[in-house]
Formats: C-alpha cells, sequence, structure tokens
C-alpha cells in the first residue's frame, strides 16, 4: 500500500514541476511567417531637360518625352519600386514650378532621376543623376549616347543602372522575351524585349512551332516544331535565324527545358510507347532516361542549381507536380492542394515553385508553392492563365491568359500584382522570358 | 498474490452483480408528466379596439442656462473677436520639410548625436525597423543613409521568420560587404539560443545578397555591419 502511496506522490510532485517548468521558459513554437510590411521604394523621374545650346527640334523633344517614358514605366514595373507620379494639385496648391528635391519628397519619393540630354549629330546622349531625397545627396550618375534610332535602350540601360545602385542586382530592361503566335494555320515564334516593343518573328516555315526556351547564353532559343511532321527538338540561332534540328525520336519529343549550365536539357521523349523524361546533350543524345513509369510525366523544370527536376505526373490519376534529382532518384510528390497541378517553374532563389493549378471553379490559375508543397497560393483570379515562367530576377512571371482576348502574354509581380498586358495582338501562348546578357 | 487475485475477482464479482441488480430499476423509471388536461381549440372573442385617447404634447422643460465653467478651454468661439479674425484667414500652413540629413563625421561630437561610435543614423533603422540599433564598423559610411534604407529592406524582405513566441526575441548578426555589393561573410554574433531563427537570420542576408554597391566616392573596399534581428510579439 506504501507503494502505491509513494507513486502517486511522486507523479503529483513530477506535474507540480512540470507547470512550473512551463511558466519560466518562453512558450515557442514554430511557424512560417512571412513578412508583410514590406514597402517598394517610391522613385520619381524628373522630366527630361535640354542642355544643348539651340533649341531642341520637334522631333527632339518627342524623343526626349518618350525616353523618360521608358524610364518612368521600366521603374514603376520592377518589383522593388514604386513610380511617384507629379501631382499636379500639389504643385498648383503651392504654385510650384520647378520641383526641387524637397518638392520631390513632399510628392512621398525616397529617390529622383534628374535627366538631361542632347543631340550631338546623329546620337542621341543623355545624362543622368539619382538623388536621395531625404539627405539631399547625389548618389550616383552616369551618361548614355546613342545612335536617335536606339532611345528605347538608353532608356532601358539608364534604368538597369539606377536598378544596380539600388538593389545591386542586374536589371532586366534589356532582356527579351520569345513567345508563340498562331498565324492562320501556323503557329510561329516570335521575340520582343521585355515590354513587347521590338517583336520581330523568329521563325517561318508555316508549321507549329511551340514551347521555346532560351539557352543560357541568349544565342539560341530552343523549340519544338511539327515541321518535318513528328514534334522533334530544333533550335534557332537568335542572330542569324538559322535553324538546326537537335533531335528527333520516334513518337515525339516535348517539353525542352535547358539546364542552368546550358549543358543539358530535360524533354519529354515517347519513343517507348509513353510520355517519360529524359536528358540529351546539346547534340540531342540520351545521357539518362529520368522516368519509368507508365503514367504520363511531362513539364520538367531544373531548380536554379541544376540539382533537382520538378515535373508533373499523372501516376496518382490527376497531373500533380514531383521533384526529382537530376539523375532521376528520390521522386517525391509536392502538391497536395488543388486536383491538378501542370507546367511547374522553377523560381531563381529555388525556394518556389510556380505552376498551372485547376481551381474548383475548374479555371486554369497561375499557383506557387514553396518546394514542400506548402504555403500554397493562387496568384491569378480570372480568366485561363498558363504557361508561368519566371524572369531572370525572378521578380516577376510571364504567362500566358485569355482574360481579354483569345490569347495574350501577361505579366506580374511575383506576388501577383502589378499586371502588365504585353501582347495585343491575341493568339499568343507559351512565352519564355530570355536570361540577363 | 493468490489473495490478491481472490479480492480482484471478488470485486469485480461485486460490480457486475451491481450492474444487473440495479438495471430493473432504470427501465422502471418513468416520467411524472403530471394531470393531463385536454384542451379544445376555439376562436377568440372580438375585441372592439378602444378610441385612441388625444395624444398631449409632452412638455419639455426649459434647458437650464449653464452657468460657464471655471476649467480653462482653448476654444476659439470662446475667445474675443479680434482674436478670431486673426486666426481664421491664416493659410494653412505648409507640410513640415524634413529635417535634411546632416553628414555625421567621426570626429563630429558623439555625444550631440545621442549615438555610439558607428551606430547607423536613426533615420536608416526607426520607424519600426526590426533593425534599430545596427552599427556599422566603419563609421564613416554613416553618410550613405540611403545604403541603409536599401540594405535593410532587402534583408527585410528576404526575412521569413520562422517563430512565433510569446516573449521578444533577438539574434545579432555580423556581416560583411565589399564594393560590388557582395557580401562575403554572415555570422551570428550573439544568438537568440533559438537555433531555428538564428538560421532565418542567416538566410535572410543571404537572400538579400548581392547589396546595393557601396559608393563610388566611399574609399574603403569592404564595411563591417553588426545587425540585430529582433521579434516582439505583438
Amino acid at each position: 500500500m506504501k507503494k502505491y502511496f509513494l507513486m502517486i506522490l511522486l507523479l503529483l510532485l513530477l506535474t507540480l514541476s512540470l507547470q512550473a517548468q512551463d511558466r519560466d521558459v518562453r512558450n515557442v513554437f514554430f511557424d512560417t511567417l512571412r513578412t508583410s510590411d514590406f514597402q517598394p521604394t517610391p522613385i520619381g523621374v524628373d522630366d527630361m531637360k535640354f542642355i544643348g545650346t539651340s533649341t531642341p527640334s520637334h522631333e527632339d523633344s518627342v524623343l526626349m518625352l518618350y525616353t523618360t517614358r521608358i524610364i518612368q514605366r521600366d521603374l514603376d514595373f520592377y518589383a522593388d519600386f514604386e513610380l511617384v507620379q507629379i501631382d499636379s494639385f500639389y504643385l498648383r496648391t503651392y504654385e510650384i514650378t520647378v520641383l526641387d528635391l524637397l518638392g520631390w519628397m513632399r510628392l512621398g519619393a525616397n529617390y529622383v532621376v534628374k535627366l538631361e540630354t542632347e543631340f550631338p549629330g546623329r546620337n542621341m546622349k543623355v545624362k543622368w543623376r539619382l538623388y536621395h531625397t531625404v539627405s539631399s545627396q547625389q548618389i550616383d550618375r552616369g551618361e548614355f549616347e546613342y545612335n536617335r534610332a536606339f532611345w528605347r535602350e538608353i532608356g532601358h540601360d539608364i534604368a538597369n543602372e539606377i536598378v544596380h545602385t539600388l538593389t545591386g542586382e542586374k536589371g532586366i530592361f534589356r532582356t527579351k522575351i520569345v513567345y508563340m503566335r498562331r498565324l492562320s494555320q501556323a503557329k510561329e515564334l516570335f521575340m520582343a524585349d521585355y515590354d513587347g516593343a521590338n517583336e520581330h518573328q523568329l521563325t517561318e516555315n508555316g508549321s507549329i512551332n511551340i514551347s521555346p526556351c532560351f539557352d543560357p547564353n541568349q544565342e539560341l532559343v530552343y523549340f519544338i516544331s511539327y515541321m518535318e511532321g513528328d514534334p522533334q527538338l530544333y533550335k534557332v540561332e537568335i542572330n542569324s535565324g538559322v535553324i538546326t534540328k537537335v533531335a528527333g525520336y520516334p513518337g515525339m519529343v516535348a517539353a525542352p527545358a535547358v539546364s542552368p549550365d546550358g549543358k543539358r536539357i530535360a524533354c519529354v521523349l515517347t519513343k517507348d510507347g509513353n510520355s517519360e523524361i529524359y536528358v540529351l546533350d546539346t547534340e540531342g543524345r540520351i545521357i539518362k532516361r529520368l522516368t519509368r513509369t507508365r503514367a504520363i510525366e511531362t513539364a520538367p523544370t531544373w531548380s536554379p542549381d541544376g540539382r533537382y527536376i520538378a515535373f508533373s505526373s499523372d501516376r496518382t490519376g490527376a497531373p500533380q507536380i514531383y521533384i526529382m534529382d537530376a539523375d532521376g532518384l528520390d521522386q517525391h510528390r509536392v502538391t497536395y492542394n488543388g486536383i491538378w497541378n501542370d507546367s511547374p517553374i522553377w523560381s531563381r532563389r529555388g525556394d518556389r515553385l510556380t505552376f498551372v493549378s485547376r481551381t474548383k471553379y475548374r479555371r486554369f490559375d497561375i499557383a506557387s508553392a514553396d518546394t514542400s508543397g506548402h504555403d500554397f497560393r493562387i496568384l491569378t483570379e480570372m480568366a485561363m492563365n498558363e504557361n508561368p515562367h519566371f524572369s531572370p530576377d525572378g521578380k516577376h512571371i510571364i504567362f500566358s491568359s485569355n482574360r481579354l482576348s483569345a490569347g495574350d502574354i501577361y505579366t506580374m509581380d511575383i506576388s501577383g500584382r502589378n499586371r502588365r498586358r504585353i501582347t495585343t495582338t491575341g493568339d499568343c501562348s507559351n512565352p519564355y522570358w530570355g536570361p540577363v546578357k | 498474490m493468490k489473495r490478491d487475485l481472490l479480492l480482484s475477482i471478488l470485486l469485480h464479482v461485486c460490480v457486475i452483480a451491481a450492474t444487473f441488480v440495479t438495471s430493473p430499476f432504470e427501465t422502471s423509471r418513468q416520467v411524472d408528466y403530471g394531470e393531463t388536461i385536454r384542451v379544445s381549440l376555439s376562436a377568440m372573442p372580438q375585441f372592439s379596439a378602444p378610441e385612441p385617447e388625444p395624444v398631449t404634447p409632452l412638455e419639455i422643460p426649459q434647458a437650464l442656462e449653464e452657468e460657464p465653467m471655471d476649467i480653462p478651454i482653448d476654444d476659439p468661439a470662446s475667445k474675443p473677436e479680434a482674436e478670431i479674425e486673426k486666426s481664421v484667414p491664416e493659410p494653412k500652413p505648409e507640410p513640415k520639410p524634413k529635417k535634411p540629413y546632416q553628414p555625421q563625421t567621426p570626429e563630429g561630437d558623439q555625444s550631440q548625436a545621442g549615438a555610439a561610435e558607428g551606430e547607423i543614423e536613426a533615420s536608416s533603422t526607426s520607424g519600426g525597423s526590426p533593425f534599430a540599433g545596427a552599427i556599422v564598423d566603419n563609421a564613416s559610411f554613416n553618410k550613405y543613409p540611403y545604403w541603409y534604407d536599401q540594405a535593410f529592406n532587402k534583408i527585410l524582405r528576404s526575412w521569413n521568420n520562422p517563430v512565433v513566441s510569446d516573449g521578444a526575441i533577438v539574434c545579432v548578426v555580423y556581416f560583411q560587404v565589399i564594393k560590388s555589393g557582395r557580401m562575403i561573410e554572415s555570422r551570428v554574433e550573439k544568438s537568440s539560443s533559438i537555433p531555428a531563427f538564428d538560421d532565418a537570420c542567416i538566410a535572410a542576408l543571404k537572400r538579400a545578397d548581392p547589396f546595393p554597391p557601396l559608393p563610388r566616392d566611399f574609399r574603403e573596399e569592404i564595411i563591417g555591419i553588426t545587425l540585430p534581428f529582433k521579434y516582439e510579439p505583438r
């Protein structure tokens, strides 16, 4: 009987001591919280001033205005910045004729870009200065001089310099995008600046050309073409426009994805009767077969370090996202949200996957989750949205959507905000954002 | 042992017996609803509505005249006429410009600035920033407050806090940045004693890399910053 009493007494003491410890130790538990109080940096761009000896011609004045607009649009596009607009009501109220740094600061701008230009010969020379309004300090300056025909490039280069000065990262405003557009019965590849300007046709074979992707050096575009009947892998040299066949196998070749080092191409082959993922070299020779199931495996995408490949597979019924090592080992499912997830793309940081998800409204939306499948977020909320791809800095997503037309290319921040329509012709899809040179 | 076994069996038998013995009483238990009353429904008799009485208006008592209170109130209406005329046409004052940044030289009066040597200008780290109290190795770098704004903004954006606590957590990290903005070293200077929080702080620095390049007119090749990551429960 004494034993029982002793045991009960011990249990009571143990419980009391644990309670006492609970009061002393901080109650810490683990969760995933994202800092939400980040605010984009407000930046203003002043009107460009002419510093030549004579008054500028009408054409020069238009160039000055357009170049300023390019810089403003670029900085406004960048996810880390927010363009401060000149508030005419404020200017009238306080009778401000010249916006100085103090005036810009009152408008809410932390930084201001001041621009001056002159037109030596056929060239356009723009000097830029970046100021910190709070400290009235000049942070950086520079100048670009190109032929007048390249006024857009001057604007983009200045915006790139400002991004680099303030963030340390390379600006993306001189990058290219490539996409597919339907032309009557054919589907041809087009290339344009990141904002849709300077569009030109890459392929003109009257066939179906789809799934373009850049090599890391931005000299080649790999794509799938039906020009010889079955879909096979080709490449086009961007400068010369020369098209070469890379790989041809029985059945079809689909969904090419170039590795970050540019030496391997993950793609889908059906030569054995089923859709499986293979890794090829740049000459089209098979290095390794990565998947071996009866299901359909497709849409491979490389992790930024080239060590993993994400892909979609319907081995459990409906397409879901999986990750495997680059040699095909350790295949595991990532997405459990949504009944249908496809077309994964790995973020540049390597911590998230963006993909197409069919929602309960039977709509295709761009969604995002971390590489363990948690923190699932839907980034679009209208129409059909497909073919997502990241910008080189990983801060923006390009995708195709039929929200306003039969299909156009759009961009948005990775948070889903700041959406822009890049093409307006319709019948466009399969966008791919090229690297920074 | 044998005795315990017998005792246990006896107790079990008692419990089972008690269950059986009490069960008949359970079924016989009935609810007593009392006397049954039969009710027949019939139409209610018609009542003629009474004539409404003429409504007499309520007599509202006159409000008592308030006596002026002795407490002085700063009300413009209570001021003499001449004073009001002065205050009405006064234009709305322009918003006060922020005090321009005064570069703080290393030789400057530190006590006046209210900061230890190398402590980063308050304007760059205050205002709800979790990095208030950051210290830079080279105090002359405080001439460039924009750099802190941009660098700390990047860190803040890259920081995924993995910990929720009912108490404050602080982890102090130290990192070095070279001229190009690349981070060359990062380490925990003072641990928060929660490894996940420490790791998240270092991960935030690595994700924020590269930082803005050091200003062109800053002659040093490298800066080192001691940065506290603070978590405070809301």
